[in-house]
C-alpha cells in the first residue's frame, strides 16, 4: 500500500515537472532578429532551376547505367566474334605449314630426290 | 496549414520562392532562436547561430522532401550548427580560456535566460537542467521546451525513438531527485 502511494507521489511529481519544464518562460526575442533574418535570404530564384534539372537527371541515373552495361556487353560480344573467325583460319594455315615442311622433314611422303621442293621450304623450318 | 497547402509551400520552396520561405522564417524563427539560447546561453552567438541555421536552410531547400516537418527539419539544421560552433570553440580553447573571466562576466550580464530565474523555483529548475548530461539536456530541452514530439527528437538527433524516450525519462528523474533534495 505505501509503495503503491509512493509510486503515486512520483508519478505526479514527474507529471508535475513535465509541466513546469512546458511552462517555462520564454526567452526574450530581440526586436532586431526578424527584419535580420529576413534581409539575410538571398534572391536564389536562379540557383534552383539547375538544381532541378540535376534532380531528373539523378532519376534517370539507373536507366543510363543499365544501357552503359548492355552497351559494354555487344561490344564484348561484338569483337569477340569479328576477331574470331581469322584467328581461327591463321591457325589452321599456319598448322597446315607445319604439317607439311614437318613431313617432308621426315622424308615419309615426298621424294628425296625431288629438289624443287627443297628449294621452297623456309630456313628455319629445316 | 492543410496537407494541401503544405505542397503547394513546398512546390513554392522547391522553386526557390523567397516569398514562401519567407512565411517559413516567420512561423520558425522564434522557436529556432529559442532552441539556440537554451542550448548557448548567449544572445550574440544566439542570433548568429539562428541566421546561420536559416541561412543554410534556404541555401539547401531543394533537399527538403517534407519527409519530416519544416519545423523538425529546421531544428536538425540549427543542432548540426550548434554541434559545429561548439567544435570550432573546442579548437579554440586556448585562445577561450584567455578570455574566460571576460566572458563569463559578459554572459552573466547577458544571459538570456535570466528572466527564467526571477522565480526560485524556476531557477533551481533552471540550475537543475544544467546538471543533466548535454544529451539529457538536449532531450528534455526539445521535447519539453520547443515542443517535439518524440518522432521529432528522434529525428533531429538522428537517433532512435526509444532511445531518446529513454534519455527524457532519465533525465525528468534526475531533475526529480535534484529538486526532491532542495525544494
Amino acid at each position: 500500500m505505501k509503495q503503491k502511494r509512493e509510486k503515486k507521489s512520483k508519478r505526479i511529481t514527474l507529471k508535475s515537472l513535465a509541466a513546469q519544464l512546458r511552462r517555462l518562460p520564454e526567452a526574450e526575442i530581440p526586436e532586431t532578429l526578424k527584419p535580420r533574418l529576413l534581409a539575410a535570404i538571398p534572391d536564389m530564384q536562379q540557383k534552383h532551376a539547375p538544381a532541378h534539372q540535376f534532380r531528373w537527371y539523378h532519376a534517370g541515373d539507373l536507366g543510363v547505367t543499365a544501357a552503359a552495361v548492355v552497351f559494354i556487353f555487344v561490344l564484348i560480344f561484338l569483337i569477340n566474334y569479328s576477331l574470331y573467325t581469322p584467328s581461327r583460319t591463321e591457325i589452321i594455315e599456319f598448322d597446315t605449314s607445319l604439317c607439311y615442311t614437318s613431313l617432308y622433314q621426315n622424308g615419309f611422303m615426298y621424294d628425296q630426290n625431288n629438289t624443287y621442293l627443297e628449294k621452297y621450304v623456309p630456313y628455319q623450318l629445316k | 496549414m492543410g496537407p494541401k497547402d503544405r505542397r503547394q509551400t513546398l512546390k513554392d520552396l522547391h522553386k526557390g520562392r523567397r516569398r514562401a520561405y519567407e512565411e517559413v522564417v516567420l512561423r520558425n524563427y522564434k522557436a529556432v532562436y529559442r532552441f539556440m539560447v537554451y542550448l548557448t546561453r548567449d544572445i550574440s552567438l544566439a542570433e548568429e547561430l539562428t541566421q546561420e541555421t536559416f541561412t543554410s536552410a534556404w541555401a539547401n531547400i531543394e533537399s527538403f522532401e517534407a519527409r519530416a516537418s519544416i519545423a523538425t527539419w529546421l531544428h536538425r539544421i540549427a543542432y548540426r550548427k550548434f554541434i559545429d560552433s561548439t567544435r570550432c570553440l573546442q579548437r579554440n580553447a586556448a585562445l577561450i580560456a584567455g578570455l574566460k573571466e571576460e566572458n563569463n562576466n559578459a554572459r552573466r550580464s547577458s544571459d538570456p535566460l535570466q528572466g527564467l530565474t526571477a522565480d526560485e523555483h524556476t531557477r533551481l529548475l533552471y540550475e537543475a537542467m544544467r546538471s543533466l548530461k548535454q544529451d539529457e539536456y538536449i532531450a528534455i530541452l526539445l521535447h519539453y521546451i520547443q515542443g517535439l514530439s518524440f518522432r521529432q527528437v528522434a529525428k533531429v538527433l538522428k537517433l532512435p525513438v526509444g532511445t531518446v524516450k529513454w534519455q527524457n525519462s532519465r533525465a525528468l528523474e534526475k531533475l526529480r531527485q535534484y529538486l526532491s533534495g532542495r525544494v
